[in-house]
């Protein structure tokens, strides 16, 4: 117990005093931010894969991999692509003004303040949700550590993640991340041969999982709509998520964007087979677990050497924190900036902008604990609760970014239209419409109709809005 | 003693064939 203690009391001494050190180059609203556009490739591909690899990743999993089998594992692979994606055709285009937040983005391609009111209030509910997912993990990870009770283990995570996001802003974040992913690729590293010991070699561990659950490795245990439109939630959550986007506008320039793309898409590869792999160690030696989240915790503890199973808690806290630190930028900036500095007090003094810039992370910080300890949105499989984060930010926000950028004639009404659209289409699928197809499909195809129709039907766009993003286009009308 | 197979390993597979496809994107587009 004590050297897990040790082992997370190191790794929190690390993360505060990144935090501290980003504060002395925190100087403008831009550093504080996006770490003041500068970061390089390897920086900006280890917050990238940092920030994609959640707690789900490895608490999650592991129940996934349980009721669905391997055949969920393919499912992995619309992440390279979206990423594939975002490096050739979205960046490129997005990039070619650098804003704070994707509301300024959508306020800026859109020509319109309300447009950047409704995506920042959509930002802000959708990332409160997700927020207490990762938190939950959180609780149950400081329980099974340091033996306190989960609401403790809440409130205590929360505070160190707030303290350091807060001090230092995004410079603060991208560090840590970078940290972060560090710890989670030592975890996976030595935990992979290490189970995979325990069950006597990587051909005996298959044979002893085929032999007890059949099913895992068969294609029959999820229909094939659902693994589409899982491989679909994961591709477009991908692409369009503000917090991956932010970080787009965060590194210097294009040929850093592509090699930053290939560091974060091969991390993130790498450790999502890796978690797989563990997943199968984790049936066979643990079968009887009353949730499948405390597999992967189990593995920490029972079969890692006590060091060893504290990095790789540590790791999974890792996962956690790079992913609501992020998360905490994104909701704070669009409390502070997009609402606040935007639309309810647009004269603010610079000096005092710093101060409200960080209230918004402490205020979106503090509502998912207060709402987890009032009982208010605990959920079992937090993997299906990051789906659903998935889904309503790409039913929200691929069409109207992704769209924004390629098609000229797409208007502020039919951005609005199709986030209202989205995000509507999403929740109520999710209530009631059928389980067997994620509700992130009906979602965007409802959002890229609205889009489409309602930008048709409304006043073409002012050519000074959008010029910026066709540029190129503007030249080639120009050429004779 | 009959492995998983193609379900399993070819997703290892797969996931390498995505990777080296970007890489040699990448350098065709540093090259342009």
């Amino acid at each position: 117990m004590s050297i897990q203690v040790t082992v997370f009391a190191a790794y929190f001494v690390v993360v505060f005093a990144i935090g501290w050190l980003s504060l002395r180059r925190t100087r403008t609203e831009e550093d504080y931010w996006i770490a003041g556009g500068r970061l390089g490739w390897f920086i900006g591909g280890a917050t990238v894969a940092a920030t994609h690899t959640s707690a789900g990743t490895f608490v999650g999993t592991i129940g996934v991999m349980y009721t669905a089998g391997w055949s969920f594992g393919w499912v992995l692979l619309s992440i390279p692509l979206a990423y594939w994606f975002v490096a050739a055709v979205l960046a490129p285009r997005f990039t070619r003004v650098r804003q704070l937040t994707l509301p300024a983005f959508m306020e800026d391609r859109y020509y319109s303040k309300g447009v950047r009111g409704l995506a920042a209030g959509i930002v802000l509910i959708a990332t409160v949700v997700y927020i207490q997912a990762q938190i939950v993990a959180g609780g149950l990870i400081a329980n099974i550590v340091f033996g306190v009770p989960t609401e403790w283990g809440m409130l205590g995570f929360t505070g160190i993640l707030l303290a350091y996001t807060v001090i230092g802003g995004m410079i603060a974040v991208v560090y840590t991340d970078a940290f972060q992913l560090v710890v989670m690729l030592l975890g996976v590293l030595f935990a992979l041969p290490l189970a995979v010991r325990q069950t006597d070699g990587l051909d005996n561990l298959l044979y002893l999982v085929e032999s007890a659950h059949p099913m895992v490795f068969s294609w029959g245990t999820l229909p094939g709509t659902l693994l589409f439109t899982m491989g679909l939630a994961f591709f477009l959550g991908s692409i369009a998520t503000p917090e991956r986007l932010i970080r787009l506008y965060a590194m210097k320039d294009m040929k850093t964007i592509r090699r930053g793309m290939l560091f974060a898409l091969v991390a993130i590869t790498g450790i999502n087979l890796i978690v797989f792999v563990l997943a199968l160690a984790a049936i066979v030696l643990f079968p009887a677990l009353p949730t499948g989240d405390l597999a992967m915790p189990m593995v920490a503890t029972a079969v890692l050497p006590p060091t060893l199973g504290a990095v790789m808690l540590a790791a999974i806290t890792a996962a956690m924190m790079s992913t609501v630190d992020s998360l905490l930028i994104v909701a704070g900036s669009a409390l502070s900036v997009d609402i606040y500095q935007n639309l309810i007090h647009p004269d603010v003094t610079p000096r005092r902008r710093m101060v409200v810039d960080r209230m918004g992370i402490v205020v979106v910080g503090s509502v998912p604990v207060i709402l987890l300890l009032s009982g208010v949105g605990e959920g079992e499989l937090v993997q299906f609760i990051v789906l659903l984060f998935s889904a309503l930010m790409a039913s929200s926000f691929v069409v109207p970014v992704v769209g924004g950028v390629l098609w000229r004639r797409a208007t502020k009404e039919g951005a609005a239209a199709a986030m209202l659209g989205g995000v509507s289409t999403t929740l109520t699928w999710e209530a009631y419409g059928p389980e067997h197809i994620d509700p992130v499909l009906p979602g965007f195809l409802v959002s890229a109709v609205l889009w489409t129709v309602v930008s048709l039907l409304t006043p073409p766009p002012p050519r000074g809005a959008v010029d910026p993003y066709f540029s190129d286009a503007v030249a080639q009308e120009m050429d004779p | 003693m009959k492995g998983p197979g193609f379900l399993f390993w070819g997703l290892f597979l797969a996931c390498g064939l995505v990777v080296t496809a970007y890489v040699v994107w990448m350098w065709w587009e540093e090259r342009r």
